[in-house]
């Protein structure tokens, strides 16, 4: 308990040094480049655009279940800006600790904060493709939904989940090797059953209930609910899916720390 | 000089590193989940010293003496195995290219470094030309850090810990790099650091340089300090010792070398942890008793190392997953628990309810259809009385629901079962004597009477249940009065669907 408000408290006091961090990673990443950070942009949106036209057009989306190509491309838009960011901050929070370890032991620095320069580091994601995603549903004449604060709160959320998951991940990531590859995988499974490209309202049977529930569905669905278009499927579920929500975030956040703390000290001997 | 000045106080300390061949091995061995003996090698065989504040200490030795281990425990890069270390300050370390990313710039890595130590752009604004100047790097300055030469490197790394205004500083063999002329301006820079009260910690392999600025000489031989004491009187020692060791024949001192290792891989820290523990170990065998003693402790030899090192491990580990931290997490997992289960049970039921109301508008769209048509038919009150006792059959399924339920016991699929078995019962409970009126007067009672219930039952499966229960039972009773309104419905249609 205390080890967890320990790690909050720290990542509040150094919040001026994680963004500082930030700055200096988003200049020194794309360095080599010869178009720098428009990557950032341009790899989300080359995804995007392959997704549109497979399950937009192809396997027919945008008519199903939505009623027109700009409003299911700004309705995947938003889903893939909350599920980009989380997917880039908990792989880069992960991993962070072990990558920075050789440089970081070497010096005074506040190892908790790492995973945080991670995922401030992939807000930039989020936000070209959260941008993008309003332009088009204002351009495709759907105007943004009068809960629109809720989005403050869900773009919260996900960090605050983002954060303890990755956290919880970057002991053990050192502890046992394996464990990214497996981390990857459900990462990436995590596109399909939080419902970023099909929507899982549409599955009528138990896999869509126990979907609705995942903390992945929570956010990505939770964001449309309140920039898009109240969803009443979401709504629904909306209680048990925040209180499962917000528990798995605490307990990840009460292992990791005291996992972080334990071995913070002896990292440098596991690798 | 007083305690208050010490800055670094290492009490036998050791350090043991497992010689692994795997890297999973040497994860389960840290974790205690199997252990190698023969594999240990002690870097460090109990060191122990103060360092006071101001004061230049040079740690001189062979190569594999354990210098380097020494200084990586100092700078907390790793912990020791047994042993105390208390550090007062801050300290940075600068070894050959410690801590620069060989993709940046000099400049970028100046400023990451500076970065990373809390400073803010302004200051770091401020503090980078003095940087770049005093390493002498010129327009190699912008280049990336992978295509400087070691010297260069050097310079960088102790250009920027200079700049970093660390207590503490400790240098590994950073300096032995160096050009003549840098290694002059780098130790006008540790004077000058000696003088603002400072403590620097270096290696150096160079008997100049450590004549030149330490106060103090710490002689590392196979993982044992040696000597440690004034320059003036370990230095020729350690010359002396040297030109000894160097006079010998080929053959004699590898022969020597390979003993000392052989000695590290068997020692065993058991003096030190009999110490650390603070058991008397009687000296002399004068009496009985103290013999045997000394013999069970000698047996006790493993359990005693392993028992202080966890001690030592206890001090630098000291977390605990605490009660609290295992209450919360029980409670919040049965809070997940408990809310997916509702959450589950409530969207089934929820299912079942718009799936039977499809199923009912479907029923009511084909009977109407017919109806125009059946008014005419009329065909025998045999099958309305099957009509009837089909509506009746989902009516009085409810009444078997619970047992049902319960025999099934918890959870989702079973929902699903559950709902099989309503189906299965509604066609295997085809009784031709049940009389029309019977429905009517069941059906409004039941809802009454399960709805109180609806919101206080807790139990997951209950509350599902007991709603599927409600809702089959309005739907039996509308249906029913449906087809009554109908009288003669196409019944073989009715009957199909259900």
């Amino acid at each position: 308990m205390i080890n967890a408000f320990k790690i909050i408290w720290e990542q509040i006091i150094y919040f001026p040094l994680i963004i500082r961090m930030v700055k200096y990673g988003d200049q020194s990443t794309y360095q080599n480049f010869f178009l720098g950070q428009a990557w950032k942009i341009f790899n989300p949106i080359l995804q995007v655009s392959v997704y549109f036209v497979i399950f937009g057009f192809g396997l027919g989306q945008s008519r199903t279940v939505h009623s027109n190509p700009a409003e299911y491309l700004s309705w995947m838009l938003l889903g893939m800006a909350i599920w980009r960011f989380m997917n880039e901050a908990i792989m880069g929070g992960s991993q962070s600790i072990k990558h920075q370890i050789g440089m970081v032991s070497k010096m005074k620095f506040p190892l908790s904060i790492l995973p945080a320069i991670s995922i401030a580091s992939a807000i930039w994601t989020f936000l070209a493709l959260f941008i993008l995603g309003t332009a088009t549903m204002l351009s495709g004449g759907i105007g943004v939904s009068q809960e629109w604060p809720w989005a403050i709160y869900y773009l919260f959320a996900t960090i605050a989940f983002s954060y303890s998951f990755s956290l919880f991940n970057s002991t053990i990531v050192i502890l046992i090797p394996d464990y990214i590859s497996i981390l990857r995988v459900v990462m990436m499974m995590t596109m399909w059953i939080g419902g970023v490209i099909i929507k899982i309202g549409t599955f009528n049977n138990v896999i869509g209930d126990i979907l609705r529930l995942l903390p992945f569905n929570y956010v990505v669905d939770g964001i449309r609910d309140a920039w898009l278009r109240s969803d009443t499927q979401f709504e629904a579920t909306f209680l048990p899916a925040t209180l499962i929500f917000w528990s798995l975030t605490i307990i990840f956040l009460l292992v990791g720390s005291f996992l972080h703390n334990k071995f913070k000290k002896s990292f440098i001997e596991y690798l | 000089m007083s305690t208050e000045n010490i800055k670094i106080s290492v009490k036998n300390i050791t350090k043991r590193f497992e010689l692994m061949k795997t890297r999973s091995e040497k994860i389960l061995n840290i974790l205690s989940f199997s252990s190698k003996k023969d594999r240990n090698f002690w870097a460090l065989k109990g060191v122990s010293f103060d360092v006071f504040a101001g004061e230049a200490i040079g740690v001189v030795g062979l190569n594999g003496s354990g210098k380097s281990t020494l200084l990586n425990i100092v700078s907390e890069i790793y912990p020791p195995t047994t042993g105390e270390l208390t550090i007062n300050g801050d300290t940075s370390i600068i070894s050959i290219g410690a801590g620069l990313k060989p993709a940046l710039t000099g400049r970028d890595n100046i400023q990451l470094k500076l970065l990373m130590s809390g400073l803010t752009k302004k200051e770091i604004k401020t503090v980078s030309p003095d940087i770049i100047a005093f390493s002498e790097l010129g327009d190699f300055i912008d280049q990336p850090v992978k295509n400087y030469s070691s010297g260069m490197k050097a310079k960088l790394g102790f250009s920027i810990m200079a700049h970093t205004n660390p207590d503490i500083m400790i240098i590994d063999e950073a300096l032995s790099v160096g050009d003549s002329t840098f290694a002059s301006k780098s130790f006008d820079k540790i004077r000058e650091f000696k003088a603002q009260g400072k403590t620097i910690f270096f290696v150096s392999h160079s008997a100049g340089q450590v004549k030149q600025i330490a106060d103090r000489v710490i002689w590392m031989h196979f993982g044992e300090m040696r000597e440690m004491g004034e320059t003036t009187e370990v230095m020729p020692h350690y010359e002396q010792w040297q030109k000894d060791f160097n006079k010998k024949s080929k053959p004699e001192r590898e022969q020597y070398i390979s003993d000392m290792k052989h000695e590290q891989r068997t020692f065993s820290a058991v003096d030190i942890a009999v110490q650390q523990l603070a058991l008397d170990i009687p000296e002399s065998s004068a009496s009985r008793v103290d013999r045997e003693k000394r013999k069970t402790l000698e047996t006790q030899k493993d359990k005693l190392v392993k028992q202080a090192t966890k001690q030592t491990q206890k001090q630098i580990q000291n977390t605990k997953f605490g009660f609290i931290n295992w209450v919360v997490v029980i409670l919040l997992v049965n809070l997940i628990a408990f809310t997916s289960k509702t959450a589950l049970a409530d969207s089934q039921t929820k299912r079942d309810e718009t799936a039977k109301k499809v199923e009912q508008s479907k029923r009511s769209s084909q009977k109407k259809q017919p109806q125009k048509k059946a008014s005419k038919v009329k065909k025998s009150t045999s099958k309305v009385s099957t009509s009837a006792t089909s509506s009746v059959a989902v009516d009085s399924t409810p009444v078997n629901e619970p047992a049902i339920a319960d025999s099934d016991g918890n959870g989702i699929p079973d929902d699903q079962e559950t709902d099989t078995t309503v189906n299965d019962g509604a066609a295997e409970s085809v009784a031709p004597d049940i009389t029309y009126s019977a429905p009517a007067d069941v059906v409004p009672s039941q809802p009454a009477v399960q709805q109180p219930i609806l919101p206080s039952s807790s139990s997951s499966a209950n509350t599902g249940e007991a709603a599927k229960s409600s809702n089959s039972a309005t739907e039996a009773t509308t249906s029913s009065e449906s087809s009554a309104e109908s009288g003669t419905a196409s019944t073989s249609q009715n009957g199909g669907t259900q």
